[in-house]
């Protein structure tokens, strides 16, 4: 695991590298919480 | 940050993420707060529960944080002189469905120095803003409330919410959670961004209760097991017969049956296994799925925003 946990950096880095298949009628919700303030190194 | 276009992405937060603690904040804390609103902003955020800790520096700073930003803070519980300060839920349409958010706050005196500022009791208020709501084909709250308390609205609220997402504990990546049937699925938000939550809901006819894809995932898993030992088991009966062929029958016969008997056995167990995926999971069903994504040693800095992230953090060491 991170030694800086970030929540931004998997949205920006993860996420849109592999955005969800889009079938129809489907929504994929992301979501994070309990950020606490972090900060994120990249997006 | 241009990847943020798939037409079936839909982003949230579940609250509790701009401070690190509840009820003080210094200049250095809300710096970085509005550092990671801004960025939640440009990530394409839709909504977001108001926690306690977010309310850190008081309510008047995260109004004027979220003031002409597209991000739609919720809390149907928050009251200043017993009116509501935020929005209690929103409804956003993506992809052709329509999801309906209700927010909600811990319950209690939440903001430092603010005694006209409480959060009500939670089901009241998600009953009050569910009965509010206008046509949707799904129905989630955000509630940014102790693990406890989202529970008991897991029971309370039961059917008339699909899914109840809470934060405000760090309870990690664990799996969806539901006391019954009629409850609604519990999922929990993970902590200081180490991990992603990714829903994925398909409405199918939108008929009948959603079904849980994780749960139809291990049973598919366990027909893929017994037909590798059914296989294998076929393999040990032919080089059995083949042996049986070759010595007297007596002496091979006792074997061979225990061989042929256990086969049946797996073989009536697939066939169960097989019916209960198919019944579980029939044409049309409305389902989901839910995983989570860890921020591992794979994921890399980009430098544009390590820059801006040096800014606020400069003892940040540049690796994850």
């Amino acid at each position: 695991m991170s030694r800086l946990p970030y929540m931004l950096g998997l949205l920006a880095c993860v996420v849109l590298a592999a955005p969800p298949a889009v079938a129809p009628k489907s929504v994929a919700i992301v979501f994070e919480g309990d950020n606490g303030g972090e900060v994120a190194p990249c997006g | 940050m241009d990847g943020w276009k798939s037409p079936a992405l839909l982003v949230l937060d579940s609250g509790n993420a701009l401070f690190a603690n509840a009820g003080v904040a210094t200049d250095a804390d809300r710096k970085r707060a509005t550092f990671v609103f801004t960025v939640m902003e440009e990530l394409g955020t839709r909504a977001m529960a108001v926690g306690q800790r977010d309310l850190s520096s008081g309510t008047a700073f995260l109004e004027q944080l979220a003031k002409g930003k597209k991000i739609k803070l919720l809390s149907a519980n928050l009251q200043r002189d017993g009116k509501r300060i935020f929005d209690a839920s929103t409804i956003i349409e993506v992809n052709g469905v329509k999801v309906a958010f209700v927010g909600l706050t811990t319950p209690g005196p939440v903001a430092p120095n603010e005694p006209k500022v409480m959060a009500q009791p939670t089901v009241a208020a998600a009953k009050e803003a569910l009965a509010a709501l206008g046509p949707r084909d799904v129905t989630v709250v955000i509630a940014a409330t102790s693990y406890a308390d989202a529970m008991q609205l897991s029971t309370e609220l039961g059917a008339s919410v699909d899914f109840i997402i809470q934060s405000g504990e760090f309870r990690g990546t664990q799996p969806p959670q539901r006391l019954d049937e009629k409850s609604s699925v519990l999922l929990a938000s993970a902590q200081k961004g180490q991990a992603l939550a990714k829903l994925d809901v398909t409405l199918g006819n939108g008929k009948g209760a959603f079904v849980d894809l994780s749960v139809i995932d291990r049973d598919r898993q366990q027909v893929t097991f017994v037909a590798e030992q059914i296989k294998t088991l076929e393999d040990r009966l032919k080089l059995a017969k083949d042996k049986a062929a070759t010595k007297s029958a007596d002496s091979s016969a006792g074997g061979l049956d225990q061989l042929k008997e256990t086969l049946a056995g797996m073989k009536k167990r697939k066939a169960d296994l097989d019916a209960q995926v198919s019944k579980k999971i029939a044409p049309g069903s409305k389902t989901f799925g839910f995983g989570w994504t860890l921020l591992g040693s794979d994921v890399v800095d980009e430098p544009k925003m390590k820059a801006r992230v040096l800014e606020i953090d400069p003892a940040y060491s540049g690796s994850h």
